[in-house]
């Protein structure tokens, strides 16, 4: 069975921020994580296609950092190997893989996040 | 588990008035319903270096200035460096304790970000027990 792709420790972190009478934290994050990296995900997506660089690293700073605040660490972490190869643009070769890693773990991710929004109490 | 703060920091912390520069939708709503948690009640939010030297302006003018500014280092328009710099010149005339938000700890960019002026960085992802730590150390060095 594939181990989850949402970080128990940072799910932790998250669940902790929980208010009494306030809305689901981690929903809230989960639903904003879903809506607002439709974007950057297609910019890195043209990025790839057009080997833009720039464009490369930027974006997956952002999908980065967003990754991890909603416990996606293994996400976040094929996001800065992306960062990396974007900034440094030298070792490409590993750029195929890297996309594949990347579109593979987005899925992963969508996925067990909008299965959490199904199941918000469990 | 987080620090539980004494009933002195507590009031502090509700007294404190925070500015959020973050262009992330999802960091900008971890971070707001993490001071939220603590405790902070006036939180406030600028999405480039820019918006937030306008609003720490703005705010110094109306004698409500900004005690704290939590700011990411790579956005648009005015990334964190470029703001850090304009805050920290002698014309500015409000001197807010300024947190980093970093990836990574003690890289070049931390390294020259302690160089213009910040006061403590926070490395992402980050708990509500760090948070609280930094802002306890941030209370000793402001002035409510």
């Amino acid at each position: 069975m594939k181990p989850s792709s949402l970080d128990p420790e940072l799910i932790a972190n998250i669940k902790e921020l929980q208010m009494d009478g306030a809305p689901d934290v981690l929903g809230e994050l989960a639903d904003l994580f879903l809506e607002s990296m439709k974007g950057p995900v297609e910019s890195l997506q043209k990025a790839f296609a057009d080997k833009d660089f720039a464009m490369m690293a930027e974006t997956a700073h952002m999908l980065k950092s967003g990754s991890a605040n909603v416990g996606a660490l293994h996400l976040s972490e094929i996001c800065r190997a992306i960062e990396a190869t974007g900034q440094a643009q030298t070792d490409v070769s590993n750029l195929s893989d890297l996309e594949k890693q990347f579109t593979a773990e987005f899925q992963a991710v969508t996925q067990e996040l909008q299965t959490l929004r199904s199941f918000p109490k469990l | 588990m987080a620090k539980e703060l004494t009933s002195e920091q507590k009031l502090k912390i509700m007294r404190l008035r925070v500015l959020i520069v973050e262009d992330s939708a999802v960091d900008l709503l971890f971070l707001k319903t993490s001071l939220e948690k603590i405790g902070i009640q006036s939180i406030h939010e600028a999405v480039h270096g820019s918006d937030g030297a306008f609003k720490l302006l703005n705010a110094r003018d109306m004698g409500l200035s900004f005690h704290l500014v939590l700011t990411d280092w790579k956005m648009p328009k005015k990334d964190g460096l470029a703001f850090l710099k304009q805050i920290r010149s002698e014309k500015f005339k409000t001197r807010p304790y300024v947190i980093m938000l970093t990836s990574h700890a003690e890289t070049p960019a931390v390294r020259e970000a302690k160089a213009a002026g910040i006061d403590d960085y926070i490395v992402k992802p980050f708990n509500l027990s760090v948070m609280t730590e930094k802002l306890i150390a941030a209370l000793e060095k402001v002035t409510l």
